[in-house]
């Protein structure tokens, strides 16, 4: 998967360390308009089948514990890849 | 215990002169600021009280929660003098003790500046008041310690799985579910209330222990999270997205909706 070329150095950053989990798909936005206060993550993932999304969410969030601790808020929304 | 002595506003004013605050400091705020500045900001001394001086704004939504967190302080340190600044026509005051925004809480001893919380910290005004002015109104202090020992933490846990099994819907929000103190908060009490759901709630501004403690209980980092039959079932967002797929109403226990 290649990194994301736009966006922010905040949005490449995070994109970075989600990549860790081997997603399918990865979209990191910035949504406080660059300020990197609040972000979106959409992430689909194979880790995340039959878990709840509360332990979805935490296996984004334990590999962003620092930039948890700087930015306001983050969206995560996971999913699973569709099984053909 | 003494006798009963009725509790009268006096200790808490609307600043209506200049002089009025700097009587009570005993000393001079200077125009320009630099007398205030250069004082080193340091631990209070046992001799003078501590006045705090609050500046506020009508245009600053954040002063109303202020404001009567304030009120409730003035009501608990009796002996403390509390000031009400309206920043904006109190420019030299506001320049002398860097001012910037609003609300800001200053704690002052003569031209000493011995706290501040810029901003609406709720939980940092309280215990920086707290800290400031037990001694003047012969309320001890605990120390914070750093180190919590074993025992103190086994107490929090129980102490924090006993709230979250107070009800089989239980919300940790900040502010109360009639008035939630931030957006998602609001959000979240919202939407609970449009499924019908009874539920229970607690108010995290409150105790700066469980918000703290709560965080790193559940391994959740943010505010407000929902708990059904004391399982964490997430944040806003999960909360929302599974309102969307149904799959909320499912985990809910059947006393807790609403007829």
């Amino acid at each position: 998967m290649e990194s994301q070329s736009d966006g922010t150095a905040g949005e490449r950053h995070i994109f970075d360390k989600l990549r860790e989990l081997t997603p399918t798909k990865l979209a990191v936005t910035d949504s406080s308009g660059g300020c990197g206060s609040m972000y979106v993550v959409e992430i689909e993932a194979e880790c995340f089948r039959g878990l709840t999304r509360v332990k979805q969410t935490k296996l984004v969030n334990a590999l962003l514990k620092e930039e948890l601790k700087e930015m306001h808020g983050m969206r995560v929304i996971c999913s699973v890849p569709s099984q053909i | 215990m003494s006798a009963k002595v009725v509790v009268s506003m006096s200790n808490i004013i609307q600043l209506q002169d200049e002089s009025e605050l700097r009587k009570t400091l005993e000393d001079k705020v200077q125009a320009t600021g630099t007398a205030v500045k250069d004082q080193a900001i340091g631990s209070a001394s046992s001799a003078s009280p501590v006045v705090v001086i609050y500046f506020w704004a009508d245009w600053a939504e954040q002063c109303k929660q202020v404001e009567s967190v304030i009120d409730d302080l003035a009501k608990k340190y009796t002996k403390t003098q509390f000031f009400k600044v309206e920043a904006e026509n109190f420019e030299d005051i506001s320049e002398a003790y860097e001012i910037s925004a609003v609300p800001t809480v200053i704690l002052a001893q003569k031209a000493k500046i011995v706290g501040r919380v810029d901003g609406a910290n709720v939980a940092d005004i309280v215990k920086k008041v707290a800290e400031a002015c037990a001694a003047d109104n012969g309320i001890k202090t605990e120390p914070a310690s750093a180190v919590k020992p074993a025992e103190l933490q086994q107490d929090l846990n129980t102490r924090l799985k006993g709230l979250i099994e107070r009800a089989p819907v239980m919300v940790f929000i900040k502010g109360t579910a009639a008035q939630p103190r931030c957006g998602f908060s609001k959000k979240i009490v919202g939407m609970l209330n449009e499924q019908n759901i009874k539920y229970g709630y607690f108010d995290i501004l409150t105790d700066e222990q469980v918000r703290q403690g709560l965080k790193e209980y559940s391994d959740w980092p943010t505010y407000p999270q929902l708990y059904i039959s004391g399982e964490l079932v997430g944040g806003v967002d999960i909360v929302a997205e599974m309102i969307e797929s149904g799959d909320l109403i499912g985990m809910v226990p059947a006393g807790a909706i609403a007829k």
